[in-house]
């Protein structure tokens, strides 16, 4: 069985009270209300990190054609979920299938497994001309509020509602190096862009999470980037 | 002046030090004793100055026979000859030794390369005092090139950790963790530590590499690169370039004659 820290917050994770994630949740949607990648019409959709999936809601894709993978089985099983062909148990940075087998890879906040070993692999079982989809925390926010917390830039936290703190991996990049990345492992560089996004102004209530690095640093909440998308073609 | 004296004292081996250490306690320990002995006798109290006697007594045994007993069982005298002398011999490459290890760091592509430190272990036979079997073992020669790491002559038996791997298989040998826990967990179940060693450990790391040093075909030692940052190793890695490091080091190694 893969290493899995998301099996400790599986349980609550999705609940309204994790307002930074609702927040990630709210400026995803936007991202890609305005965004709309072209995504193939046919072939098989690879969601990464998927928990209780999210590919239908973010790009209305249909539910038979998505293979939703994720290190942590409770994630895995959560209820309510989208539906989908196939759920596999298992890591990000080594992936179970054959060469060219997606025509996309999805990742929403990936910053768990974000590293060249999930890019490449992201990479390798995409068909020609595959798309590559993901969002991650952006580096300026998530520096700003680590750098109070006094955590590492490679992890993050969530308190549970028992009052718990738990610690998961949360890899920051910097835009510059995730383009460097991306080429690295074999993307083409025209056909690759890393946007960042902020939070929609109807989103209520705001996480202090992004609160107070805003203040920190100066600017309003719903003027602070707080993920990037990355869409890439093979 | 206080950091070159804790920067002589660090580069001190661990016999000698070791031993310094203990012939303080000792010389410390009759001092005390000599010094209590002597104010009872003023006092004519010869019978309590036997026990201050009995003290500087056993410190002087404990100096001249226990501490070199106790020196040779932690520090066996064919391993510390072994080290100094490769440590006089070392003198003259080891910064340049370090230096070829940071141009291969800072010739990692894709990454953060600030977060990223190597060293060189070399392999070398250890004698046990129970049995004069010598058993295959690593000794980090060099202070590491980047910020994190821990002093050199560190040695790690060939059951432990990546370089102990490294050195069995004879293979380059990666590992790659998500974060402590998992680090922790795996030190103990697949790399050979106890949970008292992983505890001693810099547990920041998360991507390592250990690349067998070869010279012919007799493998010297274990060139170990390790990153803060997950899943840089081994895809940073272009294999000409460390190839071209491993062979720049054996040549710096024949040169100071450690081969």
């Amino acid at each position: 069985m893969p290493y899995a820290p998301y099996d400790l917050i599986a349980g609550e994770y999705y609940h309204e009270s994790h307002k930074t994630s609702r927040n990630f949740d709210q400026t995803t949607l936007a991202a890609f209300e305005s965004i709309k990648p072209d995504i193939p019409k046919k072939g098989l959709v690879l969601e990464i990190g998927a928990g209780r999936g999210r590919c239908q809601e973010y790009l209305s894709l249909d539910a038979k054609r998505v293979v939703q993978l994720d290190s942590s089985r409770a994630m895995l099983e959560l209820q309510p979920r989208e539906e989908c062909l196939l759920r596999i148990v298992h890591e990000a940075e080594k992936l179970p299938f054959l060469d060219n087998q997606f025509v996309c890879v999805a990742a929403f906040l990936c910053d768990p497994f974000l590293g060249l070993d999930f890019l490449a692999e992201s990479y390798r079982v995409l068909t020609s001309n595959g798309i590559f989809i993901a969002t991650t925390p952006s580096y300026e926010w998530g520096v700003a509020l680590r750098s109070d917390l006094g955590i590492d830039n490679m992890q993050t936290r969530f308190v549970t509602h028992a009052g718990t703190r738990v610690v998961v991996p949360s890899v920051l990049i910097p835009i510059a190096r995730l383009s460097e990345m991306i080429e690295f492992v074999g993307f083409k560089k025209p056909e690759t862009m890393i946007r960042s996004h902020r939070l929609p102004m109807t989103a209520e209530p705001v996480s202090p999470d992004i609160e107070q690095p805003a203040s920190k640093l100066g600017v309003d909440p719903y003027s602070l980037d707080i993920i990037y998308s990355i869409i890439s073609q093979k | 002046m206080k950091t070159q004296l804790i920067k002589f004292v660090a580069d001190i081996s661990p016999r000698r030090r070791f031993r310094a250490l203990l012939r303080s306690v000792f010389i410390v320990v009759g001092v005390v004793a000599a010094f209590v002995g002597e104010i009872l006798l003023e006092e004519h109290k010869y019978w309590w100055a036997a026990l201050p006697a009995v003290i500087v007594l056993g410190a002087t045994l404990a100096e001249f026979v226990l501490g070199d007993l106790l020196t040779e069982r932690r520090f066996p005298s064919k391993t510390a000859s072994i080290l100094d002398n490769l440590e006089s011999k070392l003198r003259n490459v080891h910064d340049q030794i370090r230096n070829r290890i940071g141009e291969l760091i800072a010739s990692l592509p894709a990454c953060d390369r600030q977060r990223v430190s190597g060293t060189l272990h070399l392999a070398i036979e250890l004698y046990s005092p129970l049995d004069e079997e010598p058993e295959k073992a690593l000794v980090q020669i060099t202070d590491y090139s980047g910020y994190l790491g821990g002093r050199r002559w560190r040695f790690t038996a060939s059951t432990k950790g990546l370089i102990g791997r490294c050195l069995r298989s004879g293979k380059p040998e990666y590992a790659n963790f998500a974060d402590e826990s998992e680090y922790s967990l795996r030190m103990v179940r697949e790399f050979g530590f106890s949970r008292e060693e992983v505890d001693r450990h810099t547990k920041q790391a998360r991507s390592y590499c250990a690349y067998p040093i070869h010279e012919a075909d007799k493998m010297i030692g274990v060139l170990y690169l390790f990153s803060t940052e997950p899943q840089v190793f081994p895809r940073a890695i272009d294999p000409q370039k460390l190839t071209n490091t491993s062979n720049q080091i054996v040549e710096l190694l024949q040169v100071a004659h450690i081969l």
